[in-house]
């Protein structure tokens, strides 16, 4: 008879548990490499000078482009517009947090917000009789989402100030834009130094409740000529009682404008980009196709904008929520901080976030512990699953959207490229990003004129290619190639990003002013 | 000096002894438990086998065809003979028949059309040399084709277009 030690009979039984063990818990990857390889359509065709055209693999050639929101009526489908997506919103709740500590706030749409606009509105038309557009430099507010909206179901248009200081700049951006009506924070805006348009017939300031708003307001009256009337919101929402009857909508052509956001391009000049209801659902339906159903906006949802909605990309982002019926929650801090304690409270499951906020995650420096759950952290990510969280900030959340809206011109070295002050994420970070908050990561790429991303990292991409920035597939609104430019060639799928779709604010191939290249695996890239 | 022959006959009598054999593979057992526990804790951060192979595959998609304007003269060596590819024009436009090489390549039945502006024997139904425009004449401008051969030749595009890659277009001259 065999005689074997006990030793030896121990040690294979402990190996055996161990093989068993694996595979029991082998974890399938979110998604097969293939699909990861193979994240864009190429047509088989190109002209020359240009690369061939990369289409998301959800909208195939010969498939139509997402177009809207693909709403029921009877039998027939249509695209919707933003009063459609305020309807949706009547699913969830809109919530505000003032300051650090305080609960959130909770508004009812049917009872509290749907009113408020109608009032809005109506007292709008009051203030200006025929008002046409109306500016907005607001913070992430409720009076900011009920005047946007409000203009939306009055075929006016809302424009959208970047949130900037420089008081120059503003006046610049209000004297391309025109708007007739300017609605703002208390204290935000210095009118010594700000010319205003002569358009400009009525100011609105929003005034903190506890602090006096007749103050506020008279040393308004002091800086701006007779001619301009100025109101506070209190004026705005308590004046008058709320209408009894609802007025009526106008119906509203799709092609109308609805948003126009005054940016400066590349070249330093002062430019506006037009977005009509068309442009803006395409791209919300957009972002509710292009993540799975499981992954994206849902009901039980409290997602953050932590970046400011006067950026046309947290908008689509905000509104894609809202439509999904998701509670929406604002917090009082600013956009650039990432202030912990607040967003605790809130426990959000989604972050709408600019890149340069992740930058505060990113710099976090681990103890030898944490440096060893990252180990395995990203052993997991590698082997496509998503870890636990390695920094346990927000025990729910899940995703993290965040964009960029450039990428640098010239080949850059490897130094330069570490040092980027810009706050854009290359993939090591954001691979770094998904082991530390244990959520996927979705970033997208960015134009001024574009509604919603250009392209998008896959929400199951989680590869880690080094230090190269890298931005996914072409969403499936949108269909891109480069073009040649300089050196470049478009036949080797680096060059000028020219895209084409319905989020654009112009028809046809509009070009971008980013210059990139198309990866063996279909997402757009920096280049090497 | 230190007495060697202890440790030369301790090892003697482990090397005689059958249980020489388990005690390595006792120390194997373990090696190889302990690797395999630490690969379940840190899994490899490298791509496995799989991911590496999806990368091999990417890399080797095809290359997209330019689209090109062809004339008479450079449409012909695109024939599967002179060039691999085999092209041929119908109304002008130019498709790429590879894929249908054993009709319109070499040897196949349609093989004349190789190369050449196949409107005017496509629509007659005659797969004849005389079919065809001399190369270094005019374009055949299909003006005396009656309805019925139009519509012959409407729905020979309809099929080719739907079954082929349409690569460029027929001209004059460039």
């Amino acid at each position: 008879m065999w005689n074997i030690p006990p030793l030896t009979i121990s040690l294979t039984g402990i190996l055996f548990l161990i093989l068993v063990y694996r595979l029991v818990r082998q974890r399938y990857p979110d998604i097969h490499p293939f699909a990861l390889y193979h994240q864009s359509y190429i047509a088989p065709v190109r002209n020359s000078e240009e690369s061939a055209v990369y289409r998301s693999t959800l909208t195939p050639f010969t498939y139509p482009l997402i177009s809207g929101l693909n709403i029921r009526e009877g039998h027939s489908f249509r695209d919707g517009d933003l009063r459609d997506i305020w309807n949706f919103a009547k699913k969830g709740k809109l919530g505000f947090v003032n300051k650090k500590g305080d609960p959130i706030l909770y508004h009812d749409y049917d009872i509290e917000l749907t009113p408020l606009l109608h009032t809005v509105a109506s007292r709008f038309n009051e203030y200006v009789p025929g008002i046409k557009k109306i500016g907005i430099y607001l913070p992430n507010s409720i009076e900011n989402v009920v005047t946007s909206f409000a203009a939306a179901h009055y075929s006016m248009e809302t424009v959208l100030l970047p949130l900037v200081s420089d008081m120059g700049e503003m006046s610049r951006y209000l004297e391309i834009s025109q708007p007739e009506l300017l609605i703002f924070e208390a204290g935000v805006l210095d009118f010594t130094q700000l010319s205003l348009p002569e358009s400009i017939q009525c100011l609105i300031i929003v005034v903190p409740s506890i602090q006096d708003h007749l103050e506020w307001k008279d040393q308004l009256d002091e800086n701006v000529g007779s001619s301009i009337s100025v109101r506070t919101w209190e004026d705005v929402v308590s004046s008058v009682s709320h209408p009894k009857t609802v007025v009526d909508a106008p119906e509203g052509a799709l092609t109308e404008p609805a948003i126009i956001v005054p940016y400066t391009a590349t070249n330093g000049k002062i430019e506006l980009a037009t977005f009509s209801h068309r442009n803006i659902v395409s791209a919300v339906a957009t972002q509710l196709r292009v993540v799975p159903k499981s992954e994206s906006f849902k009901s039980t949802d409290i997602v953050i904008p932590l970046d400011s909605l006067q950026n046309m990309y947290t908008r689509i982002m905000f509104f894609s929520a809202l439509t999904a019926g998701a509670t929406v929650v604002f917090c009082g801090t600013t956009s650039e901080g990432f202030d912990v304690d607040t967003l605790q409270t809130i426990n959000p499951t989604i972050m709408i976030v600019s890149s340069k906020s992740l930058h505060h995650v990113l710099n976090y420096t681990p103890g030898p512990l944490t440096n060893l759950r990252l180990k395995r952290a990203q052993g997991i990510l590698a082997s496509g699953n998503l870890p636990w969280p390695v920094l346990r900030l927000f025990p729910k959340l899940r995703l993290i959207y965040t964009h960029y809206g450039q990428l640098p011109w010239q080949r850059q070295t490897k130094s330069s490229r570490a040092n980027d002050k810009t706050g854009s994420l290359t993939s090591a970070q954001l691979s770094l990003l998904r082991a530390l908050l244990g959520a996927r990561v979705v970033y997208a790429l960015t134009n001024p004129r574009i509604a919603g991303p250009i392209c998008q990292t896959h929400i199951y991409d989680y590869r880690n290619l080094g230090a190269v920035r890298v931005f996914g597939p072409v969403v499936p609104a949108l269909e891109a190639v480069v073009k040649d430019i300089e050196h470049l060639k478009g036949g080797d799928r680096q060059g000028h990003l020219f895209v084409r779709g319905l989020p654009t604010a112009d028809r046809g191939w509009i070009t971008t002013n980013i210059v990139g290249e198309w990866g063996d695996d279909g997402c757009f890239r920096e280049l090497y | 000096m230190v007495d060697l022959t202890v440790i030369q006959n301790y090892y003697r009598s482990i090397s005689s002894s059958p249980s020489h054999y388990i005690s390595y593979l006792n120390v194997f057992l373990a090696i190889f438990s302990v690797y395999l526990m630490y690969r379940i804790v840190f899994p490899p951060t490298s791509p496995n086998g799989q991911v590496l192979n999806a990368q091999q595959q990417a890399k080797q998609n095809p290359q997209p065809v330019v689209y090109t304007k062809f004339t008479p003269t450079t449409l012909q060596p695109f024939n599967g003979i002179v060039e691999e590819r085999v092209l041929m024009a119908v109304k002008g436009k130019v498709y790429d028949v590879s894929a249908g090489r054993s009709f319109y390549g070499p040897g196949g039945p349609y093989s004349n059309f190789a190369g050449r502006d196949a409107s005017r024997g496509l629509a007659k139904g005659s797969f004849d040399e005389e079919m065809l425009t001399p190369i270094d004449g005019p374009m055949d401008t299909l003006q005396d084709l009656n309805a019925d051969e139009i519509q012959a030749l409407n729905d020979w595009e309809q099929h080719f277009a739907g079954k082929y890659l349409l690569c460029g277009e027929l001209v004059e001259q460039l």
